[in-house]
C-alpha cells in the first residue's frame, strides 16, 4: 500500500474534478445541439404540410391555365396574333412546370441515393449559353439585363447536373429580381482550377439570420399573399445537395435591398474506377460470411 | 473466381448513394473518411450496401443517403422491402479513416453512428475494419456475403 500525501489527493481530486467539468460542457454543447436539431424537426415538420399545399397550387395553377388557353385555341375565335400570344404563355407555363417536376424528381433521386455521376468533358461556356438561352422568355417577361462572361474552357464533370444547378440558380435569380433589373455571371477558374459560377441577381436580398435557412428543404422565406417567387423552395437544396454531389460547395452572400451572390464552386472530376477486381499484391482482405475479423 | 465475377452483374457504389438488389451483385466502392455499410441476409441470401460521407443530417439541403443517420436507415429499410426479416440481418462495416485532409475526426464520427444505429437495430455486426489512416476499396458480393477489402492510398484513388 502506497503512502498517498494530501498533495497526491488533492491533485487527483482536481484532476478528477476537471474531468467531470469537461464532461459537463460536453453535455452542455450536445444538449443546445439536441435543442436545436429538435427546433428544426418541429420546423421540417410544418414546411413539409406547407409543401403539399404548396405543391398543388403549383402544378395545379399552371395545368389549368395551359388547358384553358389551348381550348380557347382550339375554338377558332381567335386571330393570328392572339394565337401567338397564347401560345406563348402556353409554352411558359409548361417551361415553368416541366422545370418543377424536374426539381421534385431529382430531389426524390438524391433523397433515394440512387444518383450516379456521369463524367464528361463539359464545354462550360456553350453549355452555360445554352442554358441561358432556355430561360429566354423568362428573362423579357423580366426585361432584366444579363451580364453573362465564361472562358472557353473544357471541364470535366457531369453536364446534366451542372445543368440543373445552373438552371436552379438562373430560376431563383429570375424569381426575385425585380423588373428591368440585372443578373451578372461570370464565370472563371481559380486557383485551384475549380470552376466557379457566381449568379448575382439584384433582388430583396436575403436577411443575415435567415441565410442558413435558405438550403433546406421546402423552405420559402417569401410565402402568403407576398409571394412573389413561384416554386415550392426545392430548387436550392437541389442546388445544394447536386453541387456536393460533384464534390463542390455552394455559398451565398447577400445584403437586403441589394441583392444576392450565389457562387457555387466545384472541382474537375476524375474518372470513375469501375473494376471490381482487387489487385494481388498481397494487401486483401477477406471478410467472409461467419468471419469476425476485429 | 476472376472467371466466376465477370459473369455477375456489378455495381459501382458512389459516394452518397446506395444500392440493395435482390439479385446476385458485386458492389464495389472505396471509402475514405466515408463509412459503408454491407448488410447481409443470411437467410435469403441477399444483401445492400450504402456509401456515406457525414454522420448526421442537420437539415441543410436534401435528406439525402450523404449523411449517416439517413443512410443507415434506407439502407435497412429497403432491405427489409425486399422481404428480409431483422433477425436474419448481419452487417459489416468499413471506412472512417481519418486521413490528413479530413478535419474534426468526420471518420471517427461515421464510424460512431454505423455502430450506434446497428446496436439499435440490434443487428449483429461480423466483421469491421474500421478508422485508421488509409482509404479502402471495399467488393461486396451480396449472395455470399462474402466482402473483401483492400488498404488503398488517396493518390491512386477518387476516395472521399
Amino acid at each position: 500500500m502506497h503512502n498517498i500525501s494530501d498533495q497526491h489527493l488533492l491533485d487527483e481530486l482536481k484532476n478528477r474534478f476537471d474531468r467531470n467539468q469537461q464532461v459537463m460542457k460536453e453535455q452542455h454543447e450536445l444538449l443546445s445541439q439536441l435543442e436545436k436539431i429538435n427546433a428544426k424537426l418541429v420546423q421540417s415538420e410544418s414546411v413539409q404540410s406547407a409543401f403539399l399545399s404548396n405543391i398543388r397550387n403549383e402544378i395545379n395553377n399552371p395545368l389549368t391555365s395551359i388547358i384553358g388557353l389551348s381550348s380557347e385555341m382550339t375554338s377558332g375565335n381567335s386571330d393570328k396574333d392572339q394565337l401567338i400570344k397564347s401560345a406563348q404563355m402556353i409554352f411558359s407555363e409548361s417551361f415553368v412546370l416541366q422545370f418543377q417536376l424536374q426539381n421534385i424528381f431529382v430531389a426524390a433521386e438524391l433523397e433515394a441515393g440512387q444518383v450516379e455521376p456521369y463524367i464528361v468533358k463539359v464545354k462550360v461556356k456553350r453549355l452555360l449559353e445554352s442554358t441561358l438561352e432556355s430561360f429566354q422568355h423568362l428573362i423579357q417577361r423580366k426585361n432584366i439585363r444579363v451580364v453573362f462572361d465564361a472562358p472557353d474552357l473544357v471541364f470535366k464533370t457531369d453536364s446534366e447536373k451542372l445543368k440543373t444547378v445552373f438552371s436552379n440558380l438562373l430560376m431563383n435569380a429570375i424569381g426575385h429580381s425585380p423588373q428591368g433589373g440585372e443578373i451578372k455571371i461570370l464565370v472563371y477558374r481559380d486557383e485551384l482550377n475549380n470552376l466557379v459560377i457566381p449568379v448575382i441577381d439584384q433582388g430583396k436580398g436575403i436577411p443575415t439570420d435567415k441565410l442558413e435557412r435558405i438550403f433546406d428543404r421546402f423552405v420559402q422565406l417569401d410565402t402568403g399573399t407576398t409571394k412573389t417567387h413561384a416554386g415550392h423552395g426545392l430548387g436550392l437544396s437541389v442546388v445544394k445537395s447536386l453541387t456536393e454531389f460533384l464534390g463542390g460547395s455552394v455559398d451565398v452572400k447577400s445584403k437586403v435591398d441589394v441583392g444576392s451572390n450565389f457562387i457555387i464552386c466545384m472541382p474537375e472530376m476524375i474518372g470513375s474506377e469501375n473494376s471490381h477486381e482487387l489487385s494481388t499484391d498481397g494487401n486483401e482482405f477477406v471478410f467472409d460470411t461467419d468471419d469476425m475479423m476485429i | 473466381m476472376k472467371d466466376e465475377l465477370e459473369k455477375i452483374a456489378t455495381h459501382f457504389l458512389y459516394p452518397s448513394n446506395l444500392y440493395v438488389s435482390n439479385q446476385r451483385h458485386i458492389i464495389t466502392t472505396i471509402l475514405g473518411s466515408c463509412v459503408g455499410i454491407c448488410l447481409y441476409d443470411t437467410r435469403l441470401r441477399i444483401g445492400g450496401m450504402n456509401h456515406y460521407m457525414l454522420a448526421l443530417w442537420n437539415g441543410n439541403g436534401l435528406a439525402s443517403p450523404r449523411f449517416g443517420n439517413i443512410a443507415n436507415e434506407k439502407l435497412i429499410q429497403q432491405v427489409l422491402q425486399l422481404g428480409s426479416a431483422k433477425m436474419d440481418l448481419v452487417a459489416k462495416v468499413f471506412g472512417g479513416a481519418n486521413q490528413t485532409t479530413s478535419y474534426n475526426n468526420i471518420g471517427a464520427r461515421n464510424v460512431e453512428i454505423a455502430f450506434e444505429m446497428l446496436d439499435r437495430m440490434s443487428i449483429p455486426v461480423v466483421g469491421k475494419s474500421v478508422e485508421g489512416e488509409i482509404g479502402r476499396k471495399i467488393v461486396f458480393d451480396t449472395m455470399t456475403g462474402e466482402v473483401r477489402m483492400k488498404f488503398v492510398q488517396k493518390s491512386n484513388t477518387e476516395e472521399r
